[in-house]
């Protein structure tokens, strides 16, 4: 303690209040004695439901795709990759809203591609609960590449080289050694993902629209009861904020360490 | 030394605004999204003849503005789509003056591969058709139209937060009908459609304006609901497809 000076231990002080405030004030204003009503309403049950479910969905496409992407941008061509990352982790600091756009812009009834895929087939991604995970997908998997990537990155090397040294094929090399090493950073990245999935709010209702049990995720009906129902909207927003910070405390060991090394 | 240039040059940026429009008074107008085009016309006269005057303006759905004006928002005037909306937030507007009415038609897309040419077309498979969340005051004159009309079965793909989230996403093509005022298809009329319910009171609603009564700039907020309520403004109102009330 003695190694932190007066000046850095305020404004710490000040940063951590501007946090921590707001957290414990949205915990003050949950009606506790009803909470347990308001969070089986039919509405919040429903888009409570909706969100965990496409959310896991995103989260297993995240992870599909996304390690084998992380293990491209780890192990590929620097030439190719240094262009490629930008791209895959821009979701991470791009707003809902142009998150939205972009979506729209693909795969919209008059999107880049949605258009043909609606003259083909009748069928568009807007207002579908695909669009909800689609959505989560895309902000999700840049999370989970930026973990994994790094922990592939770090994995200890001996392993590799002797497998080389045997010939093991690329394919094994990936499959036999560097997953089960990377699993660690694998869950890291899935959970991280899921929860960036689960909190989705701006691009879904630009792309998904927002039909109670079709679309209307959790984050949703938090805006929705805003005008109407104070007090069931403090209610999810709390056991939001508990899950977030349940995430964060869960991980604090694997988060410490994919960021350091 | 350039990114020390270009933080010096953002700073001054920051510090020069305000002293750039000193003297003026912001007067911040939260009115219904339906609103926003006539809204921002009249405003943009207004201004050119009170240069000493700035309108911000919110446009959301009446019922979000309601809430944030419950919830302590530093608006002046408050213009909403419904009369229940003005009336919830009472406290701070104790007095307010209904001025147009509008009503809800369904709006089709000129380019829909369905042909959609009466309300019960809704029904046909394939259609994508949206309105208003149930709480914003164009969902209530949808839903309350529905329910006289009855014989529209499908359900929408979804509730939008705002008139104006359903008209854009009707012209962007990404569904085939929407439920919209009538002044949204005026304003989209080279894109849509309209059709109408036979019934017109059901599918009415009538907007009202009033001044927040702990505003800091009450006289020109009162003088910008004037202009609106004024031969002028009524008549861009009308203009725009919106119906007088008769007092």
């Amino acid at each position: 303690m003695k190694k932190i000076d007066w000046f850095n231990r305020a404004l710490a002080t000040v940063a951590s209040l501007v946090i921590v405030l707001p957290l414990i004030a949205l915990f003050g204003k949950v009606p506790w004695s009803t909470l347990l009503t308001r969070l089986t309403e039919p509405n919040s049950i429903n888009a409570i439901r909706l969100s965990i479910w496409t959310s896991l969905t995103a989260t297993f496409l995240c992870v599909l795709f996304g390690v084998p992407l992380a293990w491209v941008l780890a192990k590929g061509n620097p030439r190719f990759t240094n262009i490629l990352r930008p791209f895959v982790l821009a979701p991470i600091v791009l707003p809902p809203t142009v998150a939205g756009m972009a979506l729209l812009a693909l795969l919209g009834r008059r999107g880049l591609v949605g258009r043909y895929i609606y003259e083909w087939t009748g069928w568009s991604m807007p207002f579908t609960t695909s669009a909800v995970i689609f959505a989560g997908v895309f902000v999700g998997t840049p999370f989970l590449t930026l973990v994994v990537e790094s922990t592939f990155r770090h994995l200890p090397k001996d392993q590799q080289d002797a497998a080389q040294i045997d010939r093991a094929s690329n394919f094994s090399l990936f499959w036999r050694i560097a997953l089960p090493q990377a699993r660690n950073g694998i869950a890291t990245g899935a959970i991280l993902a899921w929860a960036r999935a689960l909190g989705e709010f701006g691009a879904t209702i630009m792309f998904a629209g927002a039909l109670p049990s079709l679309t209307q995720t959790w984050p949703m009906q938090v805006y929705f009861d805003v005008d109407q129902d104070m007090s069931t909207a403090y209610a999810l927003s709390a056991v939001m904020a508990l899950l977030a910070i349940g995430v964060v405390y869960s991980l604090r060991n694997q988060l410490r360490q994919a960021f350091t090394s | 030394m350039k990114l020390k240039l270009f933080i010096f040059g953002v700073a001054l940026t920051f510090i020069a605004i305000p002293v750039a429009q000193a003297g003026v008074t912001d007067v911040t107008v939260f009115a219904a999204s339906s609103l926003s085009q006539t809204f921002t016309e009249l405003g943009k006269n207004y201004e050119s003849a009170h240069p000493n005057v700035k309108l911000v303006f919110s446009f959301q759905s009446s019922a979000s503005l309601a809430a944030q004006l419950n919830a302590g928002a530093p608006a002046d005037l408050f213009a909403s789509a419904s009369e229940t909306d003005i009336a919830r937030v009472k406290a701070r507007i104790p007095q307010s003056t209904p001025f147009v009415s509008n009503r809800i038609v369904l709006g089709v897309l000129l380019t829909s591969q369905i042909v959609i040419n009466k309300m019960v077309d809704l029904n046909k498979r394939g259609v994508k058709w949206i309105q208003c969340t149930h709480t914003a005051p164009c969902g209530v004159a949808t839903d309350k139209a529905l329910s006289v009309f009855g014989k529209v079965r499908s359900r929408p793909v979804s509730l939008e937060a705002s008139a104006s989230s359903v008209v854009a996403k009707l012209v962007n093509g990404e569904v085939d009908a929407a439920f919209i005022y009538h002044t949204d298809f005026v304003a989209h009329s080279g894109a849509l459609r309209e059709i109408r319910f036979a019934d017109t009171l059901s599918t009415q609603t009538r907007y009202a304006i009033g001044i927040v009564a702990d505003s800091k700039n009450r006289e020109q907020a009162q003088d910008f609901m004037k202009y609106v309520l004024s031969a002028k403004g009524l008549l861009l109102l009308a203009q725009s497809g919106f119906t007088k009330l008769t007092p």
